[in-house]
């Protein structure tokens, strides 16, 4: 037995011996492999520009992987600890923090000029800057919440919240499922907007949470008014339900984010987006608005670095990141782009730029992730009563606090 | 009349007990089939919600456009085809494998016999999640990135841990005086056990193969960190493709879940005649 | 080792001379060398950053701290509250897998017309996969518009604000698994009851048996063989088990629906611990590995063959 078992390790360090280095391309043909997280649409969008791109540079392939947002982190990470993985990493601007922090992906100015950067919008390349370097290229930006109403039945968007009551009460009949107002009232993501409605902030300047606050006790407690007081809205209600019903034409006022304005005009919707409300005793809803951009891989072959630099001149190019933009109604980072006539004259982008003024941009450190999971259960004994505003505060920060030390592994 | 009954029912039931039992099973069918059914009614509407605002299982404006849609629109059949692929090299695979280990734990006594059957058991037991990354590392390093065969691996050990003592334990029950006979016939050891004892163990095949089947076609995790060519994915990591953060095709979804049971479904059906081959097998009788 | 192949070489046929001492290894080893290739190293690699502090910040370049992983593993007193609801988890699941499987597989082996046709759609739970049907549980539990409300409504109950409050999220999530695990317990029962011999029950009968006698005397000891096993590694699936929890809790953050096998996901992949993770999964490894080998002397199934 023992001869086996010695047998088997030897196989077993036969098998991790034999790694061989990654070869450099003989040929000057080259593949670029990126790993992505894009919604189906925007991932033939992606294919139709990747297509005229290896036409016009034959001797470069460029290869997309998809993943979903979880799946692309860790996957991400447990290929560089096996020594490889993509080239590229596409998503979300919260990736940053988590991927240099672990020293994932390296500053992108090791492959573009600083030149190039200046066609971006610098309020966006800043979306990505850590530690004085900038470790992501934003394509879009944008991912806010706003509110969506239609149009047929509700004729002007409600600036108050007191307005959107008395509009959306009309339409509130759950009995026979019609809402007035509908939005997930249990997801994190859109309960910050009412946090930042009553001033209030994630992070102090040392990156402390800052969640047992006056902000964050009128939040919660707006929160639970929403069914309990202004009898709007419904218990259990989830993103795919206010969805549905929204486009069912169930439903008067649903709040949801950029990527999914597009599927409600597809549905026929008559589409009206404006602002969150402002809050009885705040301002607006303030939702988070984050980039979505290029990563680039601390693994990331030196002789790449040339047709890289293609890569990124030809899919930010004003015309292809109009292109990617335009789907998603989000904003394009570069410049020129935003002076296209068909961004201009689009009616979403348009609506895009009048809800990007009432966002706080997404925090991209690791300890975000601490915040997102003190909010969640806190929220949800708010709403279902079983804690008060101020309880859940406290316990939110008590929880914040230790899931941050977590992370830093204190 | 009587006669005739007693070959369909157990002779000594009464009417009453077998309408119970009837009843009882019926009970479970629809609490096991429901939620399915949940699935098959979002499939046949078109408003892309997981949620039945109604409780009809068809709706009143049914179409089955979400199945052309799952079928030709997007890559079903190739997910189908990499599955059925992937699934059935693990059930030959973790079978045969199972099949012989689990003979020489019932017929043999052996040194570290006992060690060598916790030790399958033991190989369970560590939290998958952390398994993972080494594995993936393991795999890497063997170039077996984007090729079944990397998954076919892990997934024959998966499945086989259980198989093995499932057929030590029906082994178990075979008399042992049936292999004395076939040596007597001139059998060696492996013919014996090829020719005479395996065919008597076709219940515990069945089960084990369609076990085998089943880790492998329902798995996701694996199989979303080794196989990354869009033609290569297996179902279930298709599925989930579909089912995107937050913009979930739900009928679509749904669609593709209905015809992912359909294979399994065909692969019980046609494995049960051999799950009760046992019954009818003569000369079993100890 | 004299004990080596036993019968077989006391009767001195010419052909038992090719059973020879390496013949049960050579029907042992492919399974084997495939289970510990696959393990082997994975494991080793596991135990060994359970004594590092590989994290976020120090992802490729850990130190070896000792034992301060599982020393602060047992101060932290989440752990304690985490592994009661474990137990609970554990052993109403896989109490209702074997039971509610025996009990049908009980029926399903009697003279029915029709049963193979509910012996599949009995199996359906199995043939979705897992999280298709978790997903759809979980929309069944929604207060308003969930199938399991509404049915208690007609029936006369009070909704259950399923999804809303913990203990009934866990509840959830146990009644979700249950109905996951139940056809694979029949399929093992099912195939045990078909290698009992059915003269064994006509003897009985004519010594007058009763049916409880029958089953207790004959049922189930001929079963163990077969059921031991699955009830072990049904055990140490369903003490592992994610996918179920996660999806019907929608995630990690309420810490009342959490068992410890989530709780290792968590640290390792939200929170980048994986050296207190990979301690979290040592200590599980260890509590089934006792367990295990405590059920396997309890219920002495490794003895008859000795």
């Amino acid at each position: 037995m023992k001869k086996i078992i010695s047998l088997s390790l030897v196989l077993v360090l036969i098998f991790s011996l034999t790694a061989c280095s990654k070869k450099a391309p003989v040929n000057q043909n080259i593949e670029l492999t990126i790993w992505e997280q894009m919604p189906n649409d925007s991932g033939q969008n992606f294919d139709e520009i990747a297509a005229k791109f290896m036409e016009a540079n034959p001797n470069i392939t460029v290869t997309r992987t998809h993943y979903e947002t979880e799946q692309l982190r860790t996957n991400f990470q447990s290929a560089a600890l096996a020594g490889e993985g993509p080239d590229l990493v596409y998503g979300p601007s919260d990736n940053v923090g988590i991927f240099t922090a672990s020293t994932l992906i390296q500053p992108i100015t090791n492959v573009v000029s600083e030149d190039f950067l200046k066609k971006f919008a610098p309020n966006a390349l800043s979306d990505g800057k850590v530690d004085g370097e900038y470790w992501e290229l934003p394509d879009v930006v944008g991912n806010q919440i706003a509110m969506l109403y239609n149009k047929d039945m509700i004729k002007e968007a409600p600036k108050t919240w007191n307005d959107l009551v008395k509009v959306a009460s009309k339409y509130q009949d759950p009995a026979n499922g019609k809402y007035g107002f509908l939005y997930n009232e249990k997801e994190p993501f859109w309960f910050v907007a009412w946090f930042g409605a009553y001033g209030g902030q994630v992070f102090d300047e040392k990156r402390n949470p800052m969640l047992d606050s006056d902000a964050m006790v009128k939040a919660l407690q707006f929160t639970s008014d929403i069914r309990s007081k202004y009898k709007l809205g419904e218990v259990d209600m989830n993103y795919d339900m206010a969805d549905a019903m929204f486009k069912d034409g169930n439903a008067a006022i649903i709040l949801n984010g950029a990527w999914s304005w597009s599927s409600y005009k597809d549905a026929g919707i008559n589409l009206g987006i404006a602002p969150l409300p402002t809050v009885p005793g705040g301002t607006n809803g303030m939702p988070f608005s984050s980039t979505k951009g290029y990563m680039i891989s601390k693994f990331m072959p030196e002789e790449k670095k040339e047709a890289l630099n293609k890569f990124f001149e030809f899919f930010l190019s004003s015309e292809n990141d109009a292109k990617i933009a335009l789907q998603k109604a989000e904003a394009p980072t570069n410049l020129k782009a935003r002076e296209l006539d068909s961004v201009k004259n689009d009616e979403l982008q348009k609506s895009s730029l009048a809800t990007i003024d009432y966002t706080t941009p997404m925090p991209i450190i690791p300890e975000m992730r601490a915040i997102w999971d003190a909010i969640r259960p806190e929220l949800e004994a708010v709403i279902s009563g079983d804690t008060t505003p101020k309880d859940a505060a406290k316990e939110m920060q008590k929880k914040a606090i230790d899931g941050i030390n977590t992370i830093k592994g204190e | 009349m009587k006669k005739n009954l007693s070959s369909h029912f157990e002779k000594n039931d009464s009417k009453l007990k077998t309408i119970l039992i009837y009843l009882i099973l019926i009970v479970f069918v629809i609490i096991s089939v429901y939620p399915l059914l949940n699935v098959f009614s979002v499939s046949l509407r078109s408003n892309d919600s997981l949620f039945l605002t109604d409780l009809k299982i068809i709706p009143d404006n049914w179409s089955l456009d979400n199945y052309r849609k799952a079928l030709f629109e997007k890559d079903l059949l190739i997910w189908i085809r990499n599955s059925l692929a992937v699934s059935t090299m693990t059930a030959i695979t973790g079978l045969t494998l199972s099949a012989s280990a689990g003979y020489a734990f019932s017929r043999f006594n052996f040194y570290g016999k006992k060690t060598s059957m916790m030790l399958f058991l033991v190989t369970q037991m560590f939290p998958a999640p952390m398994l993972l990354l080494p594995m993936f590392i393991m795999i890497t390093k063997l170039h077996l990135i984007n090729n079944f065969f990397g998954l076919l691996i892990p997934y024959t050990a998966t499945a086989v841990p259980f198989t093995v003592w499932l057929m030590k334990g029906y082994f178990d029950t075979i008399p042992k005086s049936l292999e004395e006979s076939a040596y007597i016939d001139g059998c060696n050891s492996f013919t014996a056990f090829y020719k005479v004892i395996l065919p008597l163990a076709t219940p515990a095949l069945a089960i084990s193969a369609l076990f085998a089947f089943m880790s492998a076609w329902s798995e996701y995790i694996v199989a979303q960190i080794i196989l990354r060519k869009p033609d290569l994915i297996t179902l279930p990591v298709g599925l989930v493709q579909l089912q995107m953060d937050f913009t979930a095709e739900w009928g679509v979804y749904s669609a593709a879940a209905i015809i992912t049971t359909i294979p399994v479904v065909i692969l019980f059906v046609s494995l049960s005649k051999y799950l009760v081959g046992g019954l009818t097998l003569g000369g079993v009788k100890g | 080792m004299s004990t080596l192949i036993g019968k077989f070489k006391t009767k001195r046929k010419p052909s038992s001379q090719l059973i020879n001492k390496s013949t049960p290894y050579l029907y042992m080893m492919p399974a084997m060398i495939i289970m510990l290739g696959m393990v082997l190293y994975p494991f080793m690699y596991g135990v060994w950053l359970s004594f590092t502090n590989m994290s976020l910040t120090k992802f490729f370049n850990p130190d070896f701290i000792g034992l301060r992983n599982y020393i602060r593993l047992f101060q932290d007193g989440v752990i304690f509250s985490t592994f009661n609801r474990t137990i609970i988890w554990t052993f109403v699941n896989v109490f209702f897998h074997v039971s509610i499987g025996l009990f049908l597989a009980i029926l399903l082996n009697r003279k029915l017309p029709g049963k193979s046709i509910l012996r599949v759609l009995l199996i359906i739970p199995w043939a979705v996969p897992q999280y298709i049907s978790a997903l759809t549980w979980k929309s069944m539990f929604n207060y308003s518009y969930g199938a399991i409300n509404i049915a208690l409504k007609t029936l006369g109950f009070t909704p259950i604000n399923w999804l809303s409050d913990p203990t009934m999220t866990f509840v959830g999530a146990i009644i979700t698994n249950i109905w996951l695990g139940v056809p694979f317990m029949m399929m093992i029962a099912l195939g045990g009851l078909q290698s009992i011999d059915a003269s064994l029950y006509e003897a009985a009968e004519i010594d007058g048996a009763s049916n409880f006698q029958k089953f207790k005397n004959i049922t189930l000891p001929l079963l163990k063989p077969v059921m031991t096993p699955a009830i072990i590694l049904g055990t140490v699936w369903t003490f592992n088990q994610i996918n179920v929890i996660i999806l019907i809790a929608g995630g990690f953050g309420n810490e009342k629906t959490q068992i410890l096998v989530t709780e290792v996901y968590r640290l390792a992949f939200n929170f980048y611990r994986y050296g207190y993770a990979a301690a979290y999964s040592v200590v599980i490894f260890l509590m089934l590995l006792v367990f295990s080998l405590f059920y396997v002397r309890k219920t002495g199934i490794m003895k008859e063959v000795d």
